[in-house]
């Protein structure tokens, strides 16, 4: 009896130390697996947390702010900590959307500046409404008012920005500078590096270029290896040869000519992207892509926002693509006060090639559908027809004609005074009446007036004066 | 081996089903156990991550607010207001109870507001990119309601969101009050905000549907006339004084982005060109420039400079001669007409001529060329483009103007100096640039 007692209260302890033992091998195993998903789960979270590649691509102010070379591409960390940019509009999705393309300078770069100077400044433009799109490029030794600083060529706003850590950093001040020399709104930016464009271009597969002229070439490094020749003709550049020619500046036009290639090569993307039907590829990939190149490329836009224009300007017939260099046609040659080139800006002109860049149509333009007289006579405004010229009935007939044309004359009278001048006074807004019945009395060349005060049911007063007299053409 | 190849075999028994069952529920134990705490560690991880972000995040925003804060009261020690305003707007954006910012953006704003003169801005609405999902009809009334109090900036944001929902609802309607609200918002940002490229460009869009009225055409070009001006600024001071007389006669307070008055850079400009002819050895006009500007703005430096530039025009081994024209102060900006600047359409050439618009005294109006101009200077206006700020009465749609009649074409440009002498001193204050 006593033996098998025993026997039983071994068996029970023995059971219970392989009970125990196999517990504690998996709780063991479990601490084990335990950690190992603490801290896969950690590095991943906090990777992801810092550089969500759906969150826009930003320098932190900590980050940026350090002076470390922007070209070398540090990586990216967008921590929610107020970052140091440039408070901008964001694209309402229907309206214009501009882009401040901006390319660092190589010398401060290859010289481990801590703040580097902007080398190109491309303002990329796209109206998805009326499908249009413009590209202008703005020399960097335009001579222009730098918020905050005295007068400066526009290249050293970057450098400003960065240098005196403003808000907005050097992107920031850039854009005000440009904003306030072109009076255009931008929404966002891109500061490209050397390395992520040329990886984009290998991306691509290269990109296609007609050389118009023999152009000596540097590409990035140095010594004599990396000086080439370009010879004239339809060629596919690699990424690093499609970089250097887009930088080249030694030919005759100097930074001018050096623009228009930059055109080129964007072009030539474009081309590359639509020819070979690669866009449906780079969307698929781009996030990986995007991840690849964020080091190199520094900009407000998310990935989303990033695609979806990419996506309309592949949309954008290419005859609707205008393009503009601010060139020797638009500037005057100076030498600053400190002995430097400068290119002194003719406003006009620049004002001519700013509006044919963007245009006036889209969701800012007209969109009323017909001719001058079709817009006009839709637009239905009430005309009061007054004279004040020294000729008697001139009003009566001036009315009876524009009846005729369609123009709502709803009233006819004398007008209080006399007057030489024709004038029309528009009380409520009135554009399409006003650009016919301007047109219309073009000998007059007659004034305009905008008033807010109400005359009483009209919108618009015409008062005949003796210039409208004389040289009418009545019947 | 053979236990589980006799528990195998045993499995078809029911004495051999009893037997596995613990062993079975040993294995489900074993994963549950372990999944668990996996899972529990990765939770655990995913919320030290977080921590760790939300910490660094706050000790980087801190130390970014904390530069920030310290950079602002560097620039306001240092005069620079602007600067200062940005980063205390900055830092109050981040955390409106930031320790001193808000004390700080006042000093700062008062100062540069006192000194500057300019219009404070006022604040742009938070632009939103979240559709407008209501109603077109509802929008569209939101734009009249919006165009009956003003509110130029808004009217554009729904009237993007109107043409997002239906781009042909009201058509015509909404066209109209475009063309109305870019003109304001035009005029606004130049007289207001001191965005006159902004202004012009507004302009620019409003005549995409019709023809400005003169209001408008006027404002555009004053604003045209002191980007000119800005264009030659400290590069060639003579064509500057041409321009910025040119603002300053009609509308000394028009100021630029960066809080400059006409009134202020005119005279400025006038320093710069004294300052180029006395470089040049022309002592005599350069203290008449210098006169000039003291006649706008007393200046104890400028005083200096300026009793040194008379000594060098008449140096006491001379015979003084009894008076110079300096003598009397009602200086006058005098442009001839044949002494504008013409234009040069194609102006690919690289010389500019010195166009001769000298702010003389009238009595020795001389046009003369500068020595160092090489360049046919080519602002595109001729004497008749002299801006003609004819506001009618009666049309005061706009803010009133300190406007002086229409020049006719070969008239002398409206006296800088009449305008200037009734303008309040902070007119011609200048902003504390860097």
């Amino acid at each position: 009896m006593d033996r098998l007692k025993r026997w039983i209260h071994r068996k029970t302890f023995q059971s219970l130390v392989i009970k125990g033992t196999v517990i504690v091998l998996i709780l063991s195993l479990g601490a084990l697996f335990g950690l190992i998903a603490f801290g896969l789960v950690h590095n991943i979270a906090l990777a992801k947390m810092k550089g969500d590649p759906g969150s826009s691509l930003e320098l932190t102010g900590g980050e940026q702010a350090s002076g470390s070379s922007m070209m070398e591409g540090s990586p990216v960390v967008n921590l929610n900590a107020p970052a140091l940019e440039p408070n901008l509009t964001p694209w309402d999705g229907v309206g214009r959307v501009t882009v401040l393309m901006l390319g660092l300078d190589y010398r401060d770069w290859e010289a481990q500046n801590d703040y580097s100077r902007s080398d190109t400044m491309i303002l990329l433009t796209l109206d998805p409404l009326s499908s249009t799109a413009g590209i202008l490029t703005i020399p960097r030794d335009m001579w222009v008012g730098i918020p905050g600083f005295k007068h400066g060529k526009i290249n050293t706003a970057y450098y400003l920005g960065e240098a005196n850590k403003l808000p907005g950093g050097g992107p920031g001040l850039a854009i005000k500078t440009v904003e306030q020399f072109l009076g255009v709104p931008i929404n966002y930016y891109a500061q490209i590096d050397f390395g992520a464009f040329v990886r984009f271009i290998d991306e691509l597969g290269g990109v296609k270029i007609d050389v118009p002229e023999a152009i000596k070439i540097d590409l990035l490094g140095s010594g004599s290896a990396t000086k080439k020749t370009l010879q004239p003709g339809v060629q596919v550049l690699p990424g690093e040869w499609a970089l250097a020619y887009a930088r080249a500046r030694y030919t005759a036009g100097g930074d001018f000519d050096r623009g228009r290639r930059q055109q080129q090569v964007i072009m030539g993307i474009r081309d590359r992207i639509l020819s070979l039907d690669m866009l449906p590829v780079l969307v698929t990939r781009s996030n990986a892509l995007y991840n690849e190149l964020a080091s190199g490329i520094h900009t407000n836009l998310s990935l989303e926002e990033a695609v979806k224009l990419a996506v309309l300007a592949s949309q954008v017939p290419k005859e609707n693509i205008h393009q503009g260099v601010i060139s020797e046609k638009q500037v005057l040659f100076g030498t600053s006060p400190d002995n430097l080139s400068i290119l002194i800006p003719i406003v006009d002109k620049i004002h001519l090639l700013r509006d044919e860049v963007f245009g006036s149509s889209g969701a800012l333009g007209p969109l009323t559908p017909g001719s001058s007289q079709e817009r006009m006579i839709a637009e239905g405004a009430r005309i009061s027809v007054q004279n004040a010229s020294h000729s008697a009935g001139l009003a009566e007939r001036t009315a009876e004609y524009l009846r005729s044309l369609g123009v709502n004359v709803v009233e006819v009278k004398e007008a209080g005074e006399l007057s030489t001048r024709t004038s029309l006074i528009d009380h409520t807004g009135k554009p399409f009446a006003l650009n016919y019945l301007v047109e219309l009395m073009s000998a007059a060349g007659p004034n305009v007036y905008a008033s807010d005060e109400s005359a009483g049911g009209v919108d618009i007063e015409m008062i005949l004066g003796d210039d409208w007299a004389a040289s009418n053409s009545l019947p | 081996m053979k236990q589980i190849r006799l528990s195998v075999s045993s499995l078809n028994t029911p004495a051999g089903r009893r037997k596995l069952l613990p062993l079975l529920a040993w294995i489900l134990l074993a994963l549950i156990l372990i999944g668990g705490i996996t899972a529990i560690g990765g939770l655990g991880g995913y919320r030290a991550a977080q921590i760790e972000y939300q910490k660094n995040a706050v000790s980087l925003g801190e130390k970014t607010l904390t530069e920030q804060y310290a950079l602002a009261v560097q620039d306001l020690k240092e005069e620079r207001y602007d600067f200062a305003r940005q980063r205390f707007e900055f830092i109050l954006a981040q955390d409106p109870a930031f320790p001193g910012a808000s004390e700080g953006l006042a000093s700062a704003v008062e100062i540069l507001y006192a000194t500057a003169t300019p219009t404070p801005v006022p604040p742009s609405p938070t632009p939103s990119s979240t559709p407008d999902l209501r109603p077109v009809e509802d929008l569209f009334n939101q734009v009249k309601t919006h165009f009956m109090q003003g509110e130029w900036d808004q009217i554009i944001e729904v009237i993007i969101a109107l043409r997002k929902a239906d781009v042909n609802y009201h058509v015509t309607e909404v066209d109209g009050m475009l063309y109305r609200t870019l003109r304001n918002r035009g005029i606004a940002k130049i007289i207001e905000r001191g965005d006159l490229e902004g202004g012009i460009y507004d302009l620019t869009l409003a005549e995409g549907f019709g023809p400005l009225d003169v209001n408008a055409l006027t404002y555009r070009d004053l604003a045209r006339y002191y980007g000119m001006g800005s264009g030659f600024w400290e590069v060639y001071p003579e064509q500057a004084v041409y321009y910025f007389g040119l603002v300053a006669s009609a509308m000394p307070s028009l100021r630029d982005g960066s809080g400059w008055t006409a009134a202020a850079r005119y005279r400025e400009a006038i320093v710069q060109f004294g300052d180029q002819l006395a470089r040049e050895g022309d002592w005599c006009r350069a203290q008449e420039q210098y006169e000039l500007a003291l006649s706008y703005s007393p200046s104890p430096e400028l005083q200096a400079t300026a009793e040194s530039a008379a000594y060098e025009c008449m140096p006491p081994t001379e015979t003084a001669e009894p008076e110079t024209a300096t003598a009397t102060l009602t200086l006058s900006p005098t442009l001839l007409p044949s002494e504008a600047i013409t234009p040069s359409p194609t102006a690919a050439a690289t010389t500019i001529t010195p166009a001769s618009p000298t702010v003389e005294p009238t009595a020795t109006t001389q046009p003369e060329s500068s020595p160092t101009a090489t360049v046919e200077a080519s602002p595109t206006q001729s004497p008749s483009d002299t801006p003609s700020p004819t506001v009618e009465p009666g049309f005061t749609d706009t803010p009133p103007v300190q406007v002086t009649d229409t020049p006719a074409p070969t008239e002398t440009p409206a006296l800088a100096t009449e305008v200037l002498s009734s303008s309040t001193p902070e007119d011609i204050s200048t902003p504390g640039t860097p």
